[in-house]
């Protein structure tokens, strides 16, 4: 087995052991980037140099006898809206195209207090509004199980970086679906944590209440042990909560012996995929034959979760994105004879269509010929559809339902029907909104072997349920860490 | 409603040439869309109710230098960053 197929717990205990050096992985990360990307385009910038230099030092301070976090050594890939101080951050967008952070995002800086090697950025739609990464400015990534498919987004390059054996671990980030949606297309496990749970402090702010940075990985075990090293209160975000998260292990070992699992009828009617319901509903009896109880439970605010969340997430991505105008950073349009004309010709120049459309829905929603009324309706369902969360958290543990109602589309097939293309989310942002904790873990694959995924959520913090559930799921489905054949 | 693109466009200082036409038709479904939240009376509304987040203290602490905080802008002088002229 090459080391690129190797999960990160794996290559951590061959590291420890000095089975392997940090360097020796890095080698070959890269070469196997380097035979795969011209295909599949996950990355956007490559930092070899720096990544086998820290290698080389882990290497080094390893041999020396001192003691090092399992981290140490590991390849990692980040989104290309999380800050890394000295790589640029491009947000996939022409109005970053040359914007270098010169601070660390924190959880850039926890990655890299353990000895974390990050190898490169990589691709994401542009300022993370899309579901397919054909947003990018840059460049088109495609789905490593079918080189004619979309990875899925926002966050599509942090999963086909995985699905291709790029990376045993990167970081995305989820404000509607943006982890979980691209991990279930692209066949790995991504983990929207509760909102609070990681710092958002150098992460490019596209909606500030529902974004959240998480975890991906090809197994559930990764998924837990890169969760436990970026969770925490941070000072520099007062959303963050306290919370105990740092022991990976613990994360699965909660006793789910008498799981009851809450089964929403909404999320299984007409418009869901007949082998995705399939697969999932398999999933679920193998979780009943080991114990758990089904029950049937009702979320009847699926039916205008979508208006509430493109509500809220464009009222504050209008006003997130104002901060772009060719004054401070960023893209500056030349040509210009005024200050107006500069703050105009910069943003139409620099902004893509569905960030243009996103911030004009934006306006209209918060705008005073509406009174507000939008908005405040949104923030009414908002806590309407928290509310119903919390009573179905009374009767049952944890809920499951298909992270999407299908499997990946075609490359070009909705790109000119953005309303086709929010359609993607359904099911994955009433999470988001609710600001509980939601999981994406592969739970098959269809006749055209393209992955299916399945989610799993939970009440707030109960990110240790979630994980040792998945944990479960994992254990009965099985093939997992299942590579692309590139 | 109709979409009244010239002055959300005027509104978020965009300038859509070519593409307004395309956006507009895509926002008018995208209201559409919007527009099933059911409504609500005024006092039925359920806001936001308490909300509490830790502040830092009102302290000058060390933080980024001005020159890397400026690293990105297009062009700068004396400390400043440089723009078209804003006053007559």
């Amino acid at each position: 087995m090459n080391l690129y197929e190797k999960t990160a717990l794996e290559l951590s205990s061959m590291l420890q052991k000095k089975e392997v050096s940090s360097k020796e992985v890095c080698n070959d990360i890269f070469k196997r980037i380097k035979d795969t990307d011209d295909n599949v385009g996950s990355f956007l910038y490559v930092d070899e140099e720096n990544a086998l230099k820290k290698a080389s030092e882990v290497d080094d301070r390893r041999a020396k006898g001192e003691k090092l976090h399992m981290m140490a050594g590991i390849p990692i890939a980040i989104k290309d809206n999380i800050s890394v101080k000295g790589i640029k951050n491009t947000c996939a967008s022409k109005m970053l195209l040359d914007y270098v952070p010169p601070f660390n995002a924190t959880v850039i800086n926890k990655i890299e207090d353990n000895d974390g090697i990050i190898v490169g950025k990589v691709n994401m739609d542009e300022f993370a509004m899309g579901s397919s990464t054909e947003n990018s400015y840059f460049k088109i990534t495609k789905n490593p199980h079918n080189l004619k498919k979309v990875p899925g987004g926002s966050s599509g390059g942090s999963a086909s970086c995985l699905a291709s054996g790029q990376v045993p671990l990167s970081l995305g980030s989820d404000t509607g679906g943006s982890i979980r949606q691209p991990a279930s297309y692209c066949g790995v496990v991504g983990l929207k944590p509760t909102y609070g749970t990681v710092s958002r402090y150098g992460i490019v702010a596209f909606s500030s209440s529902l974004d959240q940075i998480g975890p991906m990985a090809r197994t559930v075990s990764d998924t837990a042990f890169l969760y436990s090293i970026i969770s925490g209160r941070d000072k520099k975000d007062a959303t963050t909560l306290d919370t105990n998260f740092n022991n990976y292990e613990e994360l699965l070992k909660e006793d789910i012996s008498n799981l009851k699992i809450g089964i929403p009828k909404e999320y299984f009617g007409e418009g869901i995929n007949s082998e995705v319901k399939q697969s999932v509903e398999n999933a679920i009896k193998l979780l009943e034959k080991n114990g758990a109880k089904i029950i049937p439970i009702s979320q009847p605010m699926l039916e205008y979760a979508l208006s509430v969340y493109y509500t809220i997430s464009c009222a504050e991505a209008s006003s997130n994105l104002s901060r772009f105008d060719g004054v401070k950073y960023g893209y500056r349009a030349n040509d210009v004879n005024s200050i107006e004309e500069l703050f105009i010709k910069s943003r139409s120049e620099g902004f893509g269509d569905e960030v243009k459309r996103r911030i004009l829905l934006g306006n209209y929603v918060l705008g005073s010929r509406n009174n507000s009324e939008y908005y405040k309706k949104a923030i009414h369902y908002k806590n309407e559809i928290k509310n119903i969360f919390n009573n179905n958290f009374k009767e049952v543990d944890i809920i499951i339902t298909p992270t999407v109602p299908n499997v990946a589309f075609n490359l070009g097939e909705k790109l000119n029907d953005p309303l086709e293309m929010y359609l993607q989310d359904v099911c994955t942002v009433t999470a988001n909104i609710a600001g509980v904790p939601a999981i994406s873990l592969p739970c098959g694959m269809n006749k055209d072997n393209m992955p299916i995924g399945i989610q799993l959520l939970g009440p707030c913090l109960s990110e240790k349920l979630l994980l040792s559930t998945s944990y479960r799921i994992e254990q009965l489905v099985g093939n997992f860490n299942n590579l692309a054949k590139l | 409603m109709k979409f009244d693109i010239d002055y959300f466009a005027k509104l978020a200082y965009l300038d859509l040439g070519d593409h307004k036409d395309k956006i507009l038709d895509d926002l008018e479904h995208i209201t559409d869309m919007i527009n099933k939240m059911p409504s609500i009376k005024e006092d039925e509304l359920i806001l936001d109710k308490d909300y509490s987040m830790e502040f830092r203290e009102d302290k000058v602490i060390p933080s980024l230098s001005r020159n890397d905080i400026l690293s990105n802008a297009k062009k700068v002088q004396a400390g400043c960053i440089v723009v078209p002229k804003t006053v007559e």
